[in-house]
């Protein structure tokens, strides 16, 4: 997983940032993940934290908005939610991308793949 | 009293890799180029479907192959064993490729004369998804040993991928999968085509490299 290498690109971004505000302290980090991205968000939050280590920012709060996912449909044009099914054979979640209003598996997805610093609280 | 505000920063982090996928994208259609990513896990038999298509198209175009791999060496001497032009791209940790390896490949070799370029990603179902490397069509190649549940569990790239390939179909029963599941579940998830190859015994390949053939600009 890249749970470390975009957690290592969130603080290049969010110390940039703060050296741009002059920024004597970040305290807090808030971040959009989409869940499509299938990212774990304990282990950027986690790694976002130890990468911040050191810096203005290492006592920041981290937060993780979580982004539903949505697909739009090619043949109908309808947006649907990305529903995600419990499988008990599999144990976990497996999101399905057809259209809710027309049936059709010929989506794109639209929404849920957002990797996005919302905004940062800074002390000058 | 310190002063406490807080910063619009709404900084997506994957938008320098969308702008050096474009700034490919571009390259690669100014020079008549159709550029395959080629995703898939470790073993499914990524090299050996792009060795076959090699063989089958060289004659008629002229082909190159990024080999990513943690250690390219290896699947870059067989790339080159064939006679196309090779740039291997050594990851290290990294678990997939992304614009910027690509970009800096093709800093260090000339491809304006190529037709067709596949960029073997690294052996990863997970990471290779997010990230665009400018291609016209993205593969991704799974084996029926990484058991028949393994396309459900990584639907993302599928959805994301224009051909999902099957491979070793041959060996289905000896492992206990399920092919034809396989492809369903391709199929299922988004991916709006699914094949069953064999490598070894030449089932699908034919499909497999009249895709390529389809893709192709005109």
């Amino acid at each position: 997983m890249h749970e470390i290498s975009v957690a290592q690109t969130i603080v290049n971004e969010i110390l940039a940032e703060a050296e741009r505000q002059s920024a004597a302290k970040v305290t807090r980090v808030v971040l959009e993940l989409g869940k499509l991205t299938m990212l774990n968000f304990d282990q950027v939050s986690f790694w976002v934290s130890a990468f911040l280590e050191g810096t203005v920012g290492e006592d920041a709060e981290i937060s993780i908005t979580p982004v539903d996912g949505s697909v739009e449909c090619r043949e109908c044009k309808a947006i649907s939610d990305v529903l995600v099914e419990d499988d008990p054979t599999l144990h976990y979640s497996v999101p399905q991308f057809t259209c809710e209003r027309c049936g059709s598996h010929n989506t794109f997805i639209c929404k849920g793949r957002e990797m996005v610093i919302k905004t940062i609280r800074i002390e000058r | 009293m310190h002063k406490v505000s807080d910063v619009k920063v709404e900084q997506d982090i994957m938008r320098i890799n969308r702008k050096i996928a474009s700034e490919n994208r571009s390259f690669f259609e100014k020079n008549g180029i159709t550029v395959f990513n080629i995703m898939g896990a470790i073993g499914s038999g990524k090299t050996c479907l792009i060795e076959h298509a090699i063989e089958e198209l060289k004659d008629s175009y002229s082909i190159a192959v990024i080999a990513g791999d943690v250690i390219a060496q290896y699947d870059s001497d067989r790339f080159a064993s064939h006679g196309v032009k090779v740039l291997p791209v050594s990851t290290g940790k990294e678990c997939h490729l992304d614009a910027h390896f690509v970009e800096h490949a093709l800093e260090h070799t000339d491809v304006k004369d190529i037709d067709i370029l596949f960029i073997e990603n690294v052996g990863n179902l997970i990471c290779p998804s997010d990230f665009d490397l400018g291609e016209d069509a993205r593969v991704v190649i799974v084996s029926v040993s990484e058991g028949d549940d393994i396309v459900l569990k990584h639907p993302v790239i599928f959805k994301l991928s224009d051909l999902t390939v099957v491979n070793k179909v041959d060996i289905a029963e000896h492992v206990g999968a399920s092919a034809e599941k396989m492809v369903a579940d391709a199929i299922t998830c988004g991916c709006t085509r699914a094949i069953p190859t064999s490598c070894r015994k030449g089932e699908g390949l034919e499909e497999w490299v009249s895709f390529i053939r389809e893709t192709l600009r005109t």
